[in-house]
């Protein structure tokens, strides 16, 4: 009996931090370059000890076991800003984190910092294929990006061109906040790419997808709690009526 | 739970970007305004099961771990410097900039404040002035009993005086570009101040190279598109609609646990 309770409380365990997951993805509905994500759940096997058949001894229980990452590229949003850059394709931009590591980026919206660095919305520089950061000529106001990445102006001719990576698997990237990736496994330089200059890309998030999926993962907890009541009426029933005395 | 205070941030990040949807919208006829944007960023992600971490004493790691994010934040909001449509007023001293740049205008203080908002009157002393009387750089004045006002498209304000068959030239209104035009900070009456963030000021002469040219009798209208902030707007407000769905959703199933029995 009380096997079956903890099991019960694995399930609702496992979809309270689903519904997090969700909340996250539906919280980040119009995060620039925001990626969903889901839970994924393992059985986890246990044997009941008893003298019954080994097979009829097998309970599982429920374990959330990683988070997958859908890379899927967004809308792209036209906003007719020069510093703003969307990446298509399976890429991220490098930037410089305060310790000095590089971060990955996928949110294309670029200012100029005082000393004329481009830098991201969040303050960090952004990096160029010497992974130098770039530094745009004073007085220059006809910025162009091409689609390779390559930042130019009629007056000054080529200044940098964009560091774009991508990765053997790019799923695998661990998300750090403020729309910034850190990476275990070393960048190799993307090929498959274009950029679009004056566009932003949104979050891949798919609002009825989430919501389907809450509302899912909140009929099951129910269920659960409805089985766990059960199970408990039916301990209660047992105790009240084998301890009867007629 | 964490989802609770999840959609929370959730909430509060669209109901700023209503209230900047909302900016747009009742500036739509606001001479020279430049449409804002609300950028937002993931939180912090806390991790469960850290990627990367030995899942045996082979060896063997997790590849995916599990991190969970804790919501969402406002990064910026932003202007969006495209070119506003242009319309046509017949009156000499309204002027529109079509291309880049913006017009130097001096404030009360002494400062100097940036606008494309063209709509330009004489003041008392003749000086050519902004609706709210600050003069215009370089500062021109235009000599009393001027007949007819001309300005070219690169910024030179002729004027045709009384008995006199060629116009006088008075000077050169000036435009000024800036490396990163979204940088600077708006202060109000359509007028931007420099930032770090947007670059010095470059001064410079209309219909030159990287300058755009001067329309006289026109003045730029908004870039607010009505049709892109009001889907902006239906979007942002099913968004607040879904964040408290998740609120109630999180609650139902905690009223769920605290009923157990």
């Amino acid at each position: 009996m009380d096997t079956t309770i903890s099991i019960a409380l694995s399930h609702q365990v496992a979809k309270r931090r689903q519904l997090d997951v969700i909340a996250n993805n539906i919280a980040n509905m119009s995060t620039t370059g925001f990626k969903r994500e889901n839970v994924m759940f393992g059985q986890v096997l246990k044997e009941a000890q008893g003298n019954a058949p080994k097979s009829l001894r097998q309970i599982t229980y429920v374990q959330d076991f990683g988070i997958t990452r859908n890379m899927e590229n967004g809308r792209m949003e036209h906003t007719g800003n020069l510093f703003d850059i969307a990446l298509n394709g399976d890429a991220m931009f490098q930037v410089q984190r305060e310790n000095g590591d590089v971060a990955y980026t996928r949110n294309g919206h670029l200012s100029l910092s005082e000393d004329l660095k481009l830098i991201t919305s969040t303050g960090h520089e952004i990096l160029d294929k010497s992974s130098k950061p770039i530094k745009i000529p004073p007085n220059v106001s006809d910025i162009k990006i091409s689609s390779d990445g390559t930042i130019s102006s009629p007056s000054t001719g080529l200044i940098a061109t964009l560091n774009v990576s991508t990765f053997a698997d790019i799923s695998k990237l661990k998300k750090i906040g403020d729309n910034m990736f850190a990476a275990d496994s070393p960048a190799l330089p993307a090929t498959d790419y274009t950029i679009v200059q004056g566009a932003i890309e949104t979050s891949n998030v798919k609002p009825i997808m989430e919501l389907t999926r809450m509302i899912q993962v909140s009929r099951s907890y129910m269920q659960t709690s409805k089985l766990m009541e059960n199970l408990q009426d039916t301990e209660s029933k047992a105790v009240n009526q084998l301890a009867k005395f007629s | 739970m964490k989802a609770l205070s999840i959609a929370a941030t959730g909430m509060l990040a669209q109901q700023l970007n209503v209230e900047v949807i909302s900016n747009n919208i009742a500036n739509m006829n606001t001479t020279g305004f430049k449409r804002q944007r609300a950028e937002f960023q993931d939180l912090l992600y806390q991790n469960i099961e850290r990627i990367g971490s030995n899942s045996s004493d082979t060896g063997t790691i997790t590849p995916t771990g599990i991190q969970v994010g804790v919501g969402v934040k406002t990064g910026g909001v932003y202007r969006v410097t495209q070119q506003g449509s242009v319309v046509g007023t017949e009156n000499p001293l309204d002027v529109a900039i079509n291309g880049e740049g913006y017009f130097r205008i001096t404030l009360p203080n002494g400062d100097d404040a940036y606008t494309r908002a063209g709509a330009f009157q004489i003041g008392p002393t003749g000086q050519i002035v902004t609706l709210e009387g600050y003069t215009v750089g370089p500062d021109l004045t235009i000599p009393q009993g001027a007949l007819d006002i001309s300005i070219n498209p690169g910024g030179e304000v002729l004027v045709k005086l009384a008995g006199q068959i060629d116009p006088t030239n008075v000077g050169r209104l000036e435009l000024v570009t800036f490396p990163n035009a979204a940088g600077l900070e708006a202060i109000g009456d359509n007028q931007f101040l420099e930032t770090p963030a947007s670059g010095t000021a470059n001064i410079g002469v209309a219909n030159t190279p990287g300058f755009g040219t001067i329309l006289q009798g026109f003045l730029e209208n908004s870039n607010v598109n009505s049709v892109t902030e009001i889907t902006a707007l239906i979007t942002a407000q099913r968004a607040y609609e879904m964040n408290s769905k998740v609120i109630s959703t999180a609650d139902e199933m905690m009223s769920v646990t605290s009923n157990l029995r």
